[in-house]
């Protein structure tokens, strides 16, 4: 079975990572391996399987608020600060 | 302004909705605008690695009340998937949003013809009735706010998580009268649920739109383009009729529309291209890992459905039956329900309803009032009204009594005393002031039997000046025409 070919460079794109020559023939490589398992997977007939619906609600949380952290702590891991606003390099649109 | 015969534009909207919860979506941090910054968060909602998010059971009933007002179908279970994007105000690089099973799909938006804007409502297009489809309605979190600086960005993460609601319009809507009446009829189911306070000025209800034109007749859609930054109901109209016309002499001149997002200058009234899109953003949504789908047939669903309020074309549709108010009144007392239930106090036990409700809406509503906390008291209207109708005062002593209402608040019939102001309508007393007024103008007497009929008029003035206006002008009307031709 020849295994799906993925575009990594697209991949990469989107994720903003930049690869050398080298890393994008490898993880093309590995990455084609992992699609493959999933292309095994749709194999199996899965048809006629009814679709599992949880079977209890799942934790919910009441609308009541709770302690946020103190300004000063939750800025206390940024790199740049100015009038309690976090900064980042000038978003442009 | 209008559309050329030619052509016709296809406008879908997608509405994003702030929630009335206490707290955001996914964390118990406070869902509140305009604190200091950075003082809402917790690792949550700043995406810090390890944190879990849970969900904000308030948000999935207020989202599934929303379903049920505009008549979706509500899915038994619903999941959150993460949309993967990368930018400053989304902390933790995706957005946990609803992809394959949102809560609600279809329903529709009926469109208040007095929600068009006031100059068009004669018009068929705001009389024509239509309902706009909606495809679906999600839950997902807000992203935070973003400054911008000379050389930098600034993010307050106060509003990253709180929930938002998107309500995705099918391209059914052709004008840009009908996008505004669109979102102030939305507006008004939303107000009614208690849902959102909704105002596009405040940022509570943001839209983006898209729209392409095509020749009429022709059944595919032309290339659409998405428009951005608009930030209030009359500007989302304006923004409209620019894009529509640009398009049109586009197309007129054989050039071919671009696919891509434009940026609305309300300022400058026309729009500019921000983008384009060649390449469809690739989001690689998947089902959340952290988040189990949810049941809502286990107890959400029939708690959203006890909140089910009267809702604007029900609560119209009553109060043009029951107090036989125009459709017009209905309209405008339905988008104040507080309004509206004063009204409904006012109405209540008065002989002409329709009276009171010229009343209110007229020379009360000309004041500005506060219907919540006005001294007056609503029965005082029903009061006013019944004085009229029984004969005890005319219109003229009734807009006197309106004022001192207005200035010293007391029962419209302890006013009428304090003012002395009863109309006169002892038959014999107001003949002989018809006797005088006869004795007096022998020259409108002879000119009203000569058949000049407007003639009684100067009698009649007569009579209201010497009754010091308490005479009651019907019955003047009939003494003096009985006394002249006899
Ligand atoms: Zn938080």
């Amino acid at each position: 079975m020849s295994a799906p070919q993925i575009n990594i460079s697209d991949v990469a794109s989107l994720a903003r990572l930049t690869l050398t020559p080298d890393e994008t023939a490898k993880f093309s490589a590995q990455l084609s391996q992992i699609l493959g398992h999933m292309e095994t997977l749709s194999q199996i007939a899965t048809g006629a399987v009814p679709e599992v619906t949880p079977p209890a609600q799942p934790a919910l949380r009441q609308d009541i608020p709770t302690p946020s952290l103190s300004i000063e702590a939750a800025l206390s891991n940024a790199p740049a600060q100015a009038n309690d606003l976090i900064l980042v390099p000038r978003i442009l649109e | 302004m209008s559309t050329p015969a030619k052509w016709e534009a296809v406008i879908g909207l997608e509405v994003h909705v702030q929630l009335l919860t206490q707290t955001k979506m996914f964390c118990g941090c406070t869902n509140h605008y305009g604190d200091a910054p950075t003082s809402h968060v917790c690792p949550v909602c700043l995406g810090l690695p390890g944190s879990l998010p849970v969900p904000n059971e308030e948000a999935i009933r207020l989202t599934l009340l929303t379903g049920l007002m505009l008549g979706c179908t509500l899915a038994p279970v619903a999941r959150f998937d993460r949309k993967n994007y990368f930018y400053p105000d989304m902390p933790k690089n995706y957005q946990i949003s609803q992809y394959d099973d949102p809560l609600c799909a279809g329903g529709q938006v009926p469109l208040d013809p007095f929600l068009f804007p006031k100059e068009i409502q004669d018009t068929a297009e705001a009389k024509a009735g239509r309902a706009i489809r909606l495809t679906r309605i999600h839950l997902e979190e807000d992203v935070a706010k973003s400054f911008h600086f000379e050389d930098r960005s600034g993010i307050d993460f106060n509003r990253a998580g709180t929930p938002l609601m998107e309500i995705v319009s099918e391209a059914d809507l052709r004008t840009p009268g009908e996008a505004f009446s669109f979102l102030g009829s939305l507006r008004q189911v939303l107000l009614a649920g208690h849902v959102s306070h909704a105002d596009m000025e405040k940022g509570q209800m943001r839209c983006d739109v898209n729209v392409s034109v095509r020749p009429i007749g022709q059944k595919e859609f032309g290339t659409k383009v998405e428009l951005k930054n608009l930030n209030s109901t009359s500007g989302v109209r304006r923004a409209l009729t620019y894009e529509i016309a640009r398009q049109i002499t586009a197309c007129e001149k054989g050039e071919a529309i671009a696919h891509e997002t434009r940026r609305w200058d309300d300022e400058a009234g026309a729009t500019f291209t921000m983008r384009t899109k060649e390449k469809a953003h690739d989001y690689r949504y998947f089902p959340d890992p952290d988040l189990l789908p949810v049941r809502t047939d286990q107890g959400l669903l029939e708690a959203a459905r006890t909140r089910l309020p009267e809702l604007p074309s029900v609560l119209q549709a009553r109060l043009i039956q029951a107090f036989g108010v125009t459709a017009y009144q209905a309209s405008v007392l339905g988008a104040d329900r507080i309004l509206c239930a004063y009204f409904e106090k006012a109405a209540a036990q008065a002989k002409s309803k329709a009276t009171v409700a010229n009343w209110i809406l007229n020379d009360f509503l000309s004041t500005q009032p506060d219907p919540a906390t006005t001294p007056i008291l609503p029965e005082f209207f029903g009061e006013l009204a019944d004085l009229v109708a029984d004969g005890t005062i005319n219109s003229a002593q009734a807009k006197k009594v309106f004022a001192e209402l207005m200035a010293n608040p007391a029962s419209p019939r302890e006013i009428v005393k304090r003012l002395g102001l009863a109309q006169i309508s002892d038959v014999s007393a107001l003949g002989t002031y018809c006797d005088e007024a006869i004795a007096a103008n022998p020259r409108s007497v002879e000119d009203y039997r000569a058949g000049k009929t407007n003639a009684i008029n100067a009698l009649k003035g007569f009579v209201m000046k010497k009754s010091q206006g308490k005479a009651n002008p019907l019955q003047v009307d009939e003494i003096l025409k009985a006394k002249l031709s006899a």
